[in-house]
């Protein structure tokens, strides 16, 4: 089996005085699309923001494609090949959907516009609205601009959190549906969600978080129907 | 530990400094010339300047760039008056100390509930205005040679001069100008500015009128620059415009930075070190300006605090006094429990509010009666904390109504809102982090009450503060967090820290407390703790309305539930009844794949 | 005709202000934070200027982009030392920095040059002004004409770096979401140095456009930086093409105010109708009007730029 591409080993993620993760390992191989779920506060989104490089853990260690990242800044672990759509979808206001795309692009122009079309092909509703600005778009545009964002460096692993926040069903379904699509292209996904039947849905396998411990993982199938993932919602 | 090593390690730097000063003045005073007596008398002014500076500054924490601006003007109203009028310098004080406060007053009023920059540059303005009127009017002012022949400080008649009785007289009167605003800045206002600035929603939520006490503190400032500016003119002799000069507003900027814009002791030896320092460095006396700017920008990335307080920090280390005594308990006088009937405490109609383009709330109508909890849960974004903000006047609703025992008071302003009886806890504990838990609890206790009449004429021994201490450890110990009373909140447990806001949002004693996932943070056995003390509040007749994601914390406790989603209420009942509703299941966990809806909470695998 | 006459000084003075504006706002909206030192770093193009001419002895476009590297070093420096030991402070923190850099400025200035107004070289031709030039019925000397092409030129370029190179969209990026232009791939510290440094070289080319027109003293800073506060603020905080509408409404109230006597002959017949109009009270009547849209309108006359939710 080749080696995963993100390795994350004893994880621990610290504010002051409370640990927000404690004890985490995650493995995920290439192209493998993993769902991340529990409720809020479980810690979902303070794991994307370690393992991009926003949050310093304060034990354990975080692996990509073999290579420790240690202290590594953020800039550089999304030139590495990590890509990294936050929560509340956070486009850049002020720059129009096309600019938006272009930043995050490292390529020459020729690399830049094969990617811009992709992401135009991906999501059709951005092509429409090239040069308008992102401030103006609709919840469900901007998360898919701010999906498409992410993708435009050809990422190895794709970390996305909770981009179902304030989307309709209808709307979620049409985000997530693209899920599977680009992990086929061989790039890996971390899916953070509340939403936890349509995670499953899309993903292969899922772990679930609680209080900021992973209390169980497997396949979507067993998740899906297993009681520890109800728990971690509804009860509590 | 000895009592007078505490009462001096409690007072921080002003012990040893007074020390330093005391040997000064018997020392090598009675053999100073009479140049440096005049440069130590200008560092006294400059200290006057420095400490009402630190009101504004420092309390409010609001940078005012027209400290130097309301100087300018105290000395030239009473310079004026003296060269024109005969008026002597007491009996122009009036003049000379009102008009900076009637300006700050008028300008005040729109300016101060501006953001920093704005404000700053209001003030400015302001700074430069006086200065081109001054150098333009010179009918008035002297125009931009200004005045000679301001006569010397008269007090009662008798004209002082004489280099040492001017000095003598200067820092008297620093000395008591010193004393008024310690005064003032400690105990009960002092403490009700630390939480101004610490967090304002949360001391408007406490009841505080966030806009009065700046104005106060601006106000304060203006007279301290006016008294220190007519000292000035009259001790120098001559008027000019130089005084209404940036250069002050820079000098006086750079001593409170140095000298620890929340220390009274700090403006003093900041203004000493500062002025003095072209003296002792003469390589420096031309270039004095340009030390000060290296000086500021120095303390300002690597001492953010300002010497005084990194020598207190200092001796803290090495002089550790002893924890202070809590007080003992007195609980609060029970809330009567209120006649039954049927109106609710709280009554939302028809809420809507929207935020550039985006329905945060539309028409959510709920009710929440006395003696009730109610629980509102939803996915992250529904609206839960738009709906508190909107009850505790954080923003106007755009349509609909909210009502508390029958008054309508949407559109009120929190303040007003939090002393009709709506207290709340925030998602994240906005506590004063330089106050221990129990004056953090304590300001709450009758906040509305705070203000500078009072705090002048009360002492720190103010009977009422001391009962509303006693009550707040009281309030401390009914929550489980009593053993933490005496910590700094900063040091406080993310758990203790939440129970402790909750202490304080019990002290305003309300009728109502809206709180917001007040188990985040709680491990388990806080949470078992927390929830039946929250039922025994409930049951001597106050109303809950509790956001919460943690079912397993809320369900046992609401008596009713709430469900939004995506700004509109979906579903209402029986933490059973809204915990079963397909529509919040749905909401939160989406439908399952094979159309299989996830409604029986405990339904077999698919196949 | 004396419309046409006061547009273009209008126009050249709102040009050298937009300059200033715009070097402002580009470090505001990279940062957040307030470069008090904004004006004196005009000012310090200009000794810049003056002693580049000096030594050199060419027109003032031939030394503009030499004078702008130096100042971008400068520019670079004020960052490395005013705010990225400040980044994690509330903004204030940085006010406070830059007004002593501010200080440090013009302290060094009158050190090194004196307090004797000094002249920067003309953009055109060595040695004072350039003469003038006719046309439409309009005297213009051609520093002024020169200073209106400039400054467009220099506008033009920034905003074609703005939105059409990679460098300028990721500075905007940078301005607008620190973190997540991290998440992009974008070294946001680099940026704003750079930021700073472009900020510091448009301060350097206004710097040498006004000051051989205004000539320049150690304290010229002071009255810049409140130009730019202003124009910022009325245009709307934050907003680039804000800053240069403040620049030009400025502009054209300092150049219309005083002549209003001139457009109107019926003012004159008022009591002490000379010092009603003069510069001084002109100033004076900018900071009260502007006082009063802070009063009434605090968010600028166009409203701040960006859609935000509260």
């Amino acid at each position: 089996m080749t080696a995963p591409i993100l390795s994350v080993t004893g994880l621990e993620v610290s504010y002051g005085a409370v640990a927000a993760l404690r004890d985490i390992h995650v493995e995920i191989g290439a192209g493998e699309a993993v769902a991340l779920l529990g409720a809020n506060g479980a810690g979902k989104s303070t794991l994307m923001k370690a393992i991009i490089g926003l949050l310093r853990p304060s034990a354990g260690g975080i692996a990509f494609d073999g290579r420790t990242l240690g202290a590594m800044r953020a800039n550089r672990r999304a030139r590495l090949g990590v890509g990294y759509c936050p929560e509340g979808r956070r486009t850049f206001p002020g720059l129009t959907v096309r600019e938006n795309l272009l930043v995050a692009c490292w390529g020459d122009a020729r690399i830049r516009t094969q990617r811009l079309d992709a992401m135009f092909a991906l999501f059709p509703a951005l092509a429409e609205r090239q040069h308008t600005l992102a401030w103006q778009l609709s919840g469900g545009q901007q998360q898919m601009l701010a999906i498409g964002r992410s993708l435009m460096d050809a990422p190895r692993l794709l970390l996305l959190d909770e981009p179902s926040l304030g989307l309709s069903p209808r709307l979620t379904d049409e985000v997530l549906d693209r899920i599977p699509r680009i992990a086929a292209e061989g790039t890996a996904i971390l899916l953070a969600e509340q939403n936890a039947a349509k995670a499953l849905q899309v993903c292969g396998r899922g772990i679930v978080l609680r209080l900021g411990r992973i209390v169980t993982r497997g396949d979507s199938r067993d998740l899906i129907a297993s009681e520890a993932v109800r728990a971690a919602f509804l009860g509590g | 530990m000895t009592p007078w090593r505490t009462r001096l390690a409690r007072g921080g730097a002003a012990g040893p400094l007074a020390v330093v000063a005391l040997a000064y003045a018997v020392l090598a005073l009675p053999h100073a010339s009479g140049y440096a007596m005049r440069v130590l008398g200008t560092a006294g002014i400059y200290a006057l300047l420095a400490i009402g500076y630190g009101f504004i500054f420092g309390l409010a924490g609001a940078l005012s760039l027209a400290q130097g601006a309301f100087m300018g003007i105290g000395a030239y109203v009473s310079g004026i008056l003296a060269t024109r009028y005969g008026i002597p310098f007491d009996a122009a004080l009036p003049a000379s100390i009102g008009l900076p406060m009637a300006l700050a007053l008028l300008v005040g009023v729109p300016v101060l509930r501006l953001q920093t920059h704005y404000f700053a540059l209001a003030t400015l303005l302001i700074g430069q205005t006086a200065l081109l009127a001054a150098t333009q009017w010179q009918s008035v002012t002297g125009g931009a040679n200004g005045m000679g022949g301001v006569p010397p400080i008269s007090l009662l008649g008798h004209a002082i001069s004489g280099r040492l009785p001017t000095l003598l007289t200067i820092w008297a009167i620093v000395a008591a100008g010193a004393a008024l605003a310690w005064w003032i800045g400690h105990g009960r206002l002092g403490d009700a500015y630390a939480l101004l600035r610490a967090n304002q929603a949360a001391s408007r939520a406490i009841g505080i009128d966030t806009g009065r006490l700046r104005m106060v503190a601006f106000l304060l400032s203006a007279g301290y620059a006016g008294l220190a500016g007519s000292l000035y003119v009259h001790a120098l002799g001559v008027l000019s415009p130089d005084v209404l000069g940036f250069p002050v507003m820079v000098t006086c900027l750079t001593i409170a930075v140095v000298g620890s814009r929340l220390r009274v002791t700090g403006a003093v030896a900041g203004a000493v070190l500062i002025i003095e320092l072209p003296e002792w460095a003469r390589f420096l006396r031309d270039d004095y300006m340009l030390a000060f700017g290296c000086i500021l920008l120095l303390v300002v990335v690597a001492l953010p605090g300002g010497l005084i307080e990194a020598l207190e920090r200092l001796l803290g280390r090495l002089w550790a006094p002893p924890p202070e005594r809590l007080p003992d308990p007195l609980p609060l006088p029970l809330t009567r429990r209120p006649p039954r009937s049927d109106r609710p405490l709280l009554e939302i109609t028809g809420l809507t509010r929207g935020f550039g383009g985006v329905r945060a709330l539309s028409g959510v109508s709920l009710s929440v009666r006395a003696g009730e909890v109610v629980g509102l849960i939803g996915p992250n974004g529904s609206g839960k904390t738009t709906l508190l903000n909107a009850v505790t006047g954080i923003f106007p609703p755009e349509s609909g109504d909210i009502r508390l025992a029958g008054h309508s008071i949407a559109g009120w302003a929190p303040h007003r809102i939090a002393r009709l009886g709506i207290a709340r806890g925030f998602q994240t504990a906005a506590l004063a982090p330089g106050l221990s838990a129990l004056d953090n609890v304590a300001i709450a206790r009758d906040a509305a009450g705070l203000g500078l009449g009072r705090a002048v004429w009360a002492s720190p021994r103010d009977p009422a503060w001391r009962r509303a201490r006693r009550e707040a450890m009281a309030l401390l110990d009914s929550l489980g967090a009593g053993a933490h009373a005496g910590v700094l909140a900063a040091s406080l447990p993310p758990g203790i820290a939440r129970l402790v806001e909750i202490a304080r949002a019990l002290a305003t004693a309300p009728r109502l407390l809206l709180l917001d996932e007040p188990a985040a943070g709680l491990n388990e056995t806080e949470q078992a703790d927390l929830a039946p003390r929250l039922r025994g509040l409930v049951d001597s007749g106050i109303g809950l309305l509790v956001i919460e994601h943690n079912m397993a914390f809320l369900a046992p406790l609401a008596d009713r539930l709430i469900c939004l989603d995506q700004g509109a209420l979906i579903a209402a009942g029986t933490p059973r009844e809204v915990q079963g509703d397909p529509r919040v299941i749905e909401a939160y966990l989406g439908v399952a794949p094979s159309g299989e809806d996830m409604t029986a909470p405990f339904s077999v695998a698919p196949t | 005709m004396i419309g046409l006459q006061l547009l273009v000084q209008v126009l050249a003075l709102g040009a050298a202000y937009g300059l200033v504006a715009l070097g402002f706002v580009l470090i505001l909206n990279a940062t957040g934070a307030v470069n008090f030192s904004q004006g004196d770093l005009v000012m310090a193009g200009g000794f810049v200027a003056v002693a580049l001419g000096d030594r050199l002895h060419l027109p003032g476009l031939v030394l503009l982009p030499l004078l702008i590297a130096i100042m971008a070093a400068l520019g670079a420096a004020v960052a490395l030392v005013a705010y990225m030991p400040l980044r994690a402070r509330p903004p204030e923190a940085v006010f406070i920095s830059t007004i002593a850099v501010g200080i440090i400025l013009q302290n060094g200035a009158n050190r090194l040059f004196g307090a004797e107004p000094l002249a920067a070289p003309p953009l055109l031709g060595v040695g004072p002004g350039g003469g003038q030039v006719r046309f439409a019925g309009v005297t213009a000397s051609v520093q002024s004409l020169a200073i209106i092409a400039v400054a467009a030129l220099l506008i033009a370029a920034l905003h074609g770096l703005f939105v059409h190179t990679q460098f300028g969209r990721r500075l905007r990026a940078t301005a607008q979401d620190r973190e997540v232009a991290m998440a992009v791939g974008i070294p946001v510290d680099r940026m704003i140095v750079g930021t700073f440094a472009v900020a510091a070289a448009l301060a350097g080319a206004a710097g040498l456009l006004l000051s051989n027109v205004f000539f320049v003293v150690p304290t010229s800073g002071g009255d810049y930086i409140l130009k730019a506060y202003i124009a910022v603020v009325i245009g709307g905080w934050g907003s680039i093409p804000g800053a240069i509408a403040g620049a030009l409404l400025i502009a054209a109230f300092e150049v219309i105010y005083p002549s209003l006597p001139l457009l109107l002959p019926a003012l004159n017949a008022l009591p002490d109708s000379d010092g009603w109009f003069s510069q001084t009270v002109s100033t004076v009547m900018l900071n009260l009007a502007v006082l009063l849209i802070l009063f009434v309108r605090p968010r600028g006359l166009f409203g701040e730029p960006i859609g935000q939710r509260p």
